[in-house]
């Protein structure tokens, strides 16, 4: 485990992280809004 | 056991904290007295680990339901067992009476049980299957770790904890904050949060009253809650690599890639079916209901907005099919997530397309497949080999416990739901678990959590490990 | 005179068994989540009586959330908007206090389109039938033996096992 977790790159990563969830919950409301549409 | 026993201390619940004070001592006698008689001067070989690791978890089953038992909410041991199982494997389906009136010191205990089992099983998972199952498990950063385990298993095990305590830490406050907002008092806000934030990140479930998620009326403390337990389901070791500076590997990974998915996939399923029967009014509640449960299904959580017999009476018979499938297929490997794990579900597909190439190329053309994980890996026959095989071995525990349910009158669609969901530790109900549910189902679905969680490797040592002890047993006597 | 009399009888009679069955027409049938929720489709939009012991209260900006529950496992959320007149609650559900159990009336949504797709009653009135009250929750003397004898048991056993030589030479 060459590279190294400093306090400034794991924060960044969590951010990284948070925001790649929401973008996924995001998809989700927007298939929920398509099909609604289709409907 | 001493944090809720604190935690009872906190609230004045003095009879809750003696139960726990009793169980510490019992834990602490049973594990001296089997210390005392079984010390020996031989180290441990792997098989020896193997059956440890997965005789420990019976002890600890047993051992943790102790605090449930006095606390009377428990209608018989097997149903504590139950439980501690459930909290352990981070599955979530419970059989525990009146929820809403327990103590903190218990709700404590048991969204501790999903946080520990969850972190447990993040370490045993890296460190105990690195190198086994022909490649399928090479989830660490860097090359050959079969040599130096040992320096690299405290490594690991403290930047699981790491992470995850930061992240406790974070959520308890997020949610404690959202909490508050929403109306709970202040001091009891941020148990709510660390309570939530362990059923998240851990994907247990559990919430601390019987309405699950409901008791909040809150779509804040809901969308908190999907955020972490989306993060909860990742692989570790796709957590160290991006909070090490890789952050593109989130797009990269193939599990990643294949659990957004397949999540896409299974709610348009979802959304098929609760359109076609007219369940919501609008988009908004649709997502609402219909993304979270699917969400919580997929990630192997096992929280839920709805009620469990909505899934029956109102979603459906496909809208149930689909969350199955979401279950079953689950979350990342070397995660707190169940289920065949996204990263089996890549190479997978990956092995069929690479098949298809092959038929489709000339006879002399050399055609590989490649699947990325952390770096770039060649998809050999013995990865999907391995992927294949533990995918078919959940898919016969799912169909097993299925099978009991409908044996016992459940209809299909409720009993395969059920089952699916201990299998892959989920922990979303659609009614079937209950108290007075048959025996023998409680016991498969223990088993099918045991297993599930295990991921079959243990569970098959230490049954092989008693059959041949006993084998040689019987020679023993024959040549006596 | 006599037919007077009679006729108060008769009124009175008469009174004595309409009462009740204009009281429960007035006083919509009290049902359980479990019947909510089995039958969500059934009682969608109907007004419907609960009964149950608060949980909690979570005040918010347009009325106030009560989480009520009313059996083993079983509590329905049930919403009281603001111009509804709420009762004082004394006690909520606590471990060591038993919550009033409130009686409401209102209208059962299967999916309620305020609350995003809850499953909730709206009320429209709100009654406290008993007050809550500290429960005893007293420790079990057995309890305590079983504490002490273990406690007991247990310094046995980690003495023999910390004086055991075996003990040194393993570290």
């Amino acid at each position: 485990m060459r590279a190294t977790v400093s306090p400034r790159r794991g924060f960044l990563g969590m951010l990284t992280e948070v925001a790649f969830a929401c973008g996924l919950i995001g998809l989700g409301f927007v298939v929920s809004w398509l099909f609604f549409l289709g409907r | 056991m001493v944090i809720p026993m604190v935690t009872s201390l906190v609230f004045r619940e003095w009879a809750s904290a003696l139960d726990f004070a009793i169980s510490v001592i019992l834990t602490l006698l049973v594990g001296y007295t089997l210390a005392l008689i079984s010390r020996t001067k031989n180290t441990p070989g792997l098989t020896h680990a193997m059956v440890i690791a997965a005789g420990s978890w019976l002890i600890a089953m047993v051992l943790s339901g102790v605090p449930y038992m006095l606390s009377g909410h428990m209608k018989s041991f097997l149903d504590a067992c139950f439980d501690t199982m459930s909290g352990y494997t981070t599955t979530g389906l419970f059989l525990l009476q009146d929820l809403d009136h327990i103590s903190q010191g218990l709700n404590m205990w048991r969204h501790l049980l999903t946080y520990v089992g969850g972190q447990g099983i993040v370490v045993l998972a890296l460190t105990f299957l690195i190198g086994s199952t022909g490649g399928a498990f090479k989830i660490m950063v860097g090359e050959g770790k079969e040599e130096k385990l040992e320096p690299n298993v405290r490594h690991i095990a403290v930047l699981i904890w790491r992470i995850s305590l930061i992240y406790l830490g974070v959520g308890t406050v997020v949610l404690g904050l959202i909490a508050m907002a929403n109306g709970i008092k202040p001091y009891l806000a941020f148990f709510h949060g660390a309570y939530i934030f362990m059923s998240a990140w851990s994907t247990g479930g559990f919430a601390p009253y019987s309405q699950n998620m409901l008791y909040y009326h809150s779509s804040a403390m809901e969308i908190a809650s999907m955020v972490f337990f989306i993060l909860g389901s990742f692989n570790f070791a796709l957590h160290y690599a991006v909070w090490s500076g890789n952050r593109k590997e989130i797009l990269r990974n193939v599990e990643i890639v294949s659990f957004t998915i397949t999540v896409l996939t299974t709610f348009s399923l979802v959304c098929l079916a609760l359109i076609q029967r007219g369940v919501y009014p609008n988009a908004v509640a649709l997502f609402r209901r219909g993304f979270f449960q699917l969400i919580s299904g997929h990630t192997t959580t096992g929280q839920s907005n709805i009620y469990a017999r909505t899934f029956v009476r109102e979603w459906g018979p496909l809208g149930m099919l689909a969350t199955t499938i979401a279950m079953a297929i689950g979350a990342s490997a070397a995660s707190t997530g169940g289920g065949f794990k996204g990263l089996r579900m890549g190479i997978i597909v990956k092995g069929i397309a690479t098949d298809i190439r092959k038929l489709l190329s000339p006879e002399r053309a050399v055609v590989t497949g490649h699947y990325h994980h952390l770096r770039d890996s060649v998809l050999s026959e013995g990865v999907v080999k391995s992927a294949a095989l533990i995918v078919v071995l959940y898919i016969l525990i799912y169909v097993v416990g299925a099978v009991v349910g409908m044996a016992y009158g459940y209809p299909m669609a409720d009993a395969l739901f059920e089952s699916v969901s201990a299998g892959s530790n989920t922990g979303l109900s659609c009614g079937v678990t209950q108290a007075t549910m048959p025996t023998l189902m409680k016991i498969v679905y223990i088993l099918e959590m045991w297993m599930g969680r295990l991921e079959f490797l243990s569970v098959f040592t230490l049954f092989g490990f008693i059959a041949t002890s006993f084998r040689s047993m019987r020679h023993g006597k024959a040549a006596a | 005179m006599k037919k007077l009399c009679a006729m108060l009888i008769i009124v009175a009679l008469a009174v004595l068994i309409a009462a009740p069955v204009l009281a429960s027409a007035a006083q919509p049938l009290v049902l359980s989540t479990n019947e909510l929720v089995e039958n969500s489709y059934k009682w969608d939009g109907k007004t419907v009586s609960f009964k149950g012991e608060v949980l909690d209260l979570m005040v918010r900006e347009d009325g106030t959330w009560m989480n009520l529950s009313d059996g083993n496992n079983t509590a329905m959320g049930v919403f009281v908007p603001k111009g509804v007149t709420m009762p004082v609650i004394s006690y909520t559900e606590d471990y060591r206090t038993a919550g009033d159990v409130v009686l409401i009336t209102g209208v059962f949504h299967r999916v309620c389109v305020q609350h995003e797709g809850e499953t909730d009653i709206h009320a429209v009135s709100v009654t406290v039938l008993t007050r809550g009250s500290v429960k005893a929750n007293p420790i079990h003397p057995d309890r305590v033996v079983w504490f002490v004898v273990l406690a007991g048991l247990l310094g046995l056993v980690m003495w023999l096992y910390y004086r055991k030589p075996g003990h040194e030479t393993k570290d």
